[in-house]
């Protein structure tokens, strides 16, 4: 059966091509969680989503007095925390050509192969190679967690007098 | 034959090092590529292990010999660069 060559592609590319989608599907997830915060949290003013009800309540010495509470809708529904935590990526390539040259490393030009089990081929020095790639969550840089203490002190509560317009 | 697992070794940890590069930065030949970094600075790659299979017998390639299994294990540090942690060479049905 004639190899396809279209599918024959440099190993680092392969490689690359695997971590990006796993750092995108991430950042997807991370997108859909921010998606739902805002479509739920706030309205199409930008305004927070609050249920509000009243009740009454006999206060001794006073009578009855009426209450209303607003509770940030944000607050009473679970909001899905999307992410990865670990990933294992497990493949095997088939290497179809390695570049000769003494000055550097061999180039490797690779396809992905259906069968799971590393095989050689010592006649044309090809061989299959299989790989598990591991990527973990790991501690924030210190940069950024310097970043995200000053995202945090920038969150402002400034008060409003009631009756008033903003 | 060491002098070609050598080199084999060699390649394909060159190859992860290109690859990862391509991976943190937009690359030519991945058009919209993103950085690693770019959502979730924490999650990166941390582990690769590459087995694959090498005859020990080099010079006599008309008839297939035994064959040793190479196992290469590599740590991924912070800056993505890929250290070679340990290569263990194994012959588990060589007859010799």
């Amino acid at each position: 059966m004639p190899e396809n060559t279209v599918s024959q592609i440099p190993l680092s590319q392969l490689v690359g091509s695997l971590v990006r989608d796993i750092v995108d599907a991430d950042g997807m997830a991370a997108k859909a969680t921010s998606d739902f915060i805002q479509s739920v949290g706030f309205d199409e003013k930008g305004e927070l989503r609050t249920v509000q009800f009243s009740y009454q309540q006999v206060v001794p010495g006073v009578g009855v007095k009426r209450y209303t509470v607003s509770v940030p809708l944000l607050t009473l529904v679970p909001i899905p925390i999307l992410g990865i935590d670990k990933a294992e990526i497990s493949f095997t390539t088939k290497i179809v050509e390695m570049s000769q040259g003494d000055s550097q490393a061999p180039k490797l030009l690779a396809r992905i192969a259906a069968d799971a089990q590393p095989k050689s081929d010592a006649a044309s020095e090809t061989t299959n190679i299989k790989f598990s790639l591991t990527m973990s969550r790991c501690d924030v840089p210190a940069g950024l967690t310097g970043i995200f203490g000053l995202l945090g002190n920038s969150i402002q509560v400034t008060g409003v007098p009631a009756g008033k317009p903003e | 034959m060491q002098e070609r697992v050598e080199r084999m070794v060699t390649a394909v940890l060159d190859e992860i090092e290109r690859g990862l590069a391509l991976a943190r930065v937009p690359a030519r030949e991945l058009s919209g590529a993103q950085q690693v970094e770019r959502f979730h600075s924490s999650l990166r790659p941390t582990h690769v292990v590459c087995t694959f299979e090498w005859p020990i017998a080099a010079q006599d390639r008309a008839e297939p010999g035994p064959l040793m299994v190479v196992k290469i294990s590599i740590e991924i540090d912070a800056s993505g660069v890929p250290r070679l942690h340990g290569v263990t060479a194994e012959a588990p049905h060589a007859s010799v």
